[in-house]
């Protein structure tokens, strides 16, 4: 792994690159798409894990930290998605620009899915998405964050403090400014409040596979729609013990081998 | 806040290890920071802290650097075959090291969160580059009264779950949890309330300015150093701040948690600072080697 500093002087990025560890590398590269916050945390190992067997099959990854998160220059709240999808893109140049590949794929989950969406249709080379449990409904996103950040708030403190305690987080209709310790800027809410599946295209060269939990019906029905629309799509059951919002600890499924084999094997199918 | 410059580097054997180091612009002062994991975290800490407190100190002319031990984060497992507590002080020492030869400071302000205060203590025990130990969420020894008051509260906030719980207790089913987080993970050698005592009198006679934080997840309360009940009276006990901080989680997950954190940090980092202009006092020059070695080798 090599860890590098790229992007535009205003706008560095920090990333890790897995060189391709075989004499004759594979003609693809992949670049891996954090979500937002605490699950880019959560997510971090299990990255690393992937991104360390792509490359011994001889394909180059990149991973990254967007503007404002992980160890990238910029605050928290500095974060939202116009920004995050123009970094996506830095990485993806910069990943070409590494292994220079004949084809790209991303690895992209949650928010980080949603952004490879609307990323996509201005990267050349991409050839192919894998889009794990993303998110296609932004109200029930911000939803999600909150009561996640409730309970985990609940769970971590002994007693209830008025300063944080809410009963009702489902009732609360304030923008979001932090979720799970990370601060959320007001653009990067707004953004995210008014993602909607029908503003969800995605695009036409590149073939995408997305991995959801059955019971998510959001995502399928995503996919239905993007079928109908002659998109190349395919959705795949995946079931894991992963809790996004969870802390990465040792009592809690880090690097669970349902999603490392699928992940893995995908490349190695298409090779 | 002007952006600080922060360089990603391999380092330690093999270039192996990885760590980010923070160099303020302008003038820097002679100590710097060190942070490295709390649990299996990478170096960025819970909720990013370590890359906000990093650019914090570098405001206020302080370098720091957070990396990753071995087999953690962005390090890979290390080659040898050593236990994991004796591989983390090689890696502590070679980052410590590293600051040294790089950024040409001696003087190092250690951060240990949860399990790395184990790590950190042993390490700052060794090297006596290490003038500055915080430790946050580490060693507890609150005792009966304080931890009665404890299970009360966790009682009272959910009866039937808790009612539950020590009904598996008393019959044998559940396992009675360590009153000290760090026992789960040294499970080997727990360190006993003597032990800690005779740790920080071994600091506190070297001069090293010791921060010893609690959050709110281990207690709702502390009316009188409640977390550490059973060594009040140690000769230790005023030479070391010792702060409660009821509005702080474990994991940092209130961003207002976070800010009373680093004001913590920051005011632990400028006392180290004031110490390093003042002449040291008589207890430390006698404990104190007459100059720090600069290959410290590690009790291991």
């Amino acid at each position: 792994m090599t860890p590098l500093v790229f992007g535009p002087e205003d706008r560095r990025l920090v990333g890790f690159y897995h060189p391709p560890e075989k004499a004759t590398p594979k003609q693809t590269a992949v670049l891996m798409c954090c979500p937002l916050g605490h699950e880019a945390t959560r997510v971090h190992r299990l990255y690393r894990v992937i991104a360390e067997r792509l490359a011994r099959q001889g394909i180059a990854v990149l991973r990254f930290d967007y503007f404002g998160a992980g160890d990238s220059p910029g605050e928290d709240i500095d974060g939202e998605m116009t920004g995050w999808c123009g970094d996506l893109l830095t990485a993806h140049a910069e990943l070409v620009r590494q292994s220079s590949p004949q084809a790209v794929g991303w690895i992209a989950s949650r928010l980080g899915a949603t952004l490879a969406v609307q990323a996509a249709p201005d990267a050349p080379e991409l050839s192919r998405l894998i889009l794990w449990d993303p998110i296609v409904d932004g109200a029930a996103y911000v939803l999600e964050l909150r009561v996640d950040q409730a309970a985990i708030l609940d769970l971590s403190f002994y007693a209830r403090d008025k300063s944080w305690y809410v009963a009702r987080p489902e009732k609360v209709t304030a923008p979001l400014t932090e979720a799970i310790g990370f601060g959320i800027g007001r653009a990067l809410f707004d953004q995210i409040s008014q993602l909607k599946t029908d503003s969800l295209t995605l695009p036409v060269k590149a073939s995408t596979l997305v991995f959801a939990d059955p019971a998510d019906t959001r995502v399928s029905g995503w996919c239905a729609a993007q079928e109908r629309a002659q998109r190349p799509v395919r959705l795949e059951p995946l079931v894991h013990p992963i809790e996004w919002t969870s802390d990465p600890l040792a009592n809690s499924a880090i690097v669970p081998s349902e999603v490392t084999q699928r992940f893995s094997a995908l490349f190695h199918e298409a090779s | 806040m002007k952006h600080p410059d922060e360089t990603p580097i391999l380092f330690g054997p093999a270039s192996a290890l990885f760590g980010v180091v923070t160099r303020p612009e302008g003038r820097t002062e002679p100590v710097a920071c060190l942070m490295f994991n709390f649990g299996i975290h990478s170096h960025i800490g819970p909720r990013r802290i370590q890359v906000k407190l990093a650019r914090l100190l570098a405001a206020e002319g302080i370098a720091s650097m957070r990396f990753d031990l071995s087999g953690i984060g962005e390090s890979p497992p290390p080659r040898t075959a050593l236990p994991f507590e004796t591989q983390a002080l090689h890696d502590l020492k070679a980052a410590v090291d590293h600051i040294e030869s790089t950024l040409g400071i001696r003087q190092i302000a250690l951060i240990g969160l949860c399990s790395g205060v184990g790590h950190g203590l042993r390490f700052a025990l060794q090297d006596p580059r290490i003038v500055g130990f915080l430790s946050f969420d580490g060693y507890r020894f609150a005792g009966s009264q304080a931890n009665a008051a404890r299970r009360l509260q966790r009682f009272l906030r959910s009866p039937w779950a808790q009612g539950m719980h020590w009904a598996k207790r008393l019959l044998g089913i559940a396992q009675t949890p360590k009153d000290n987080m760090l026992q789960t993970s040294e499970p080997k050698h727990p360190v006993t309330p003597a032990d800690f005592a005779r740790r920080m009198d071994t600091l506190v006679a070297r001069d090293v300015t010791v921060h010893l934080i609690y959050s709110g997840t281990n207690q709702a309360r502390d009316r009188d150093h409640d977390q550490l009940q059973a060594l009040r009276g140690a000769p230790f006990f005023d030479k070391v701040r010792y702060e409660f901080m009821p509005g702080v989680d474990h994991s940092f997950t209130l961003l207002a948690g976070q800010q009373a954190f680093f004001e913590a940090a920051q005011r632990w980092m400028q006392e180290i600072l004031a110490k390093t202009q003042a002449p040291a006092p008589d207890s430390a020059r006698r404990a104190a080697p007459a100059a720090a070695p600069r290959q410290p080798a590690l009790e291991t």
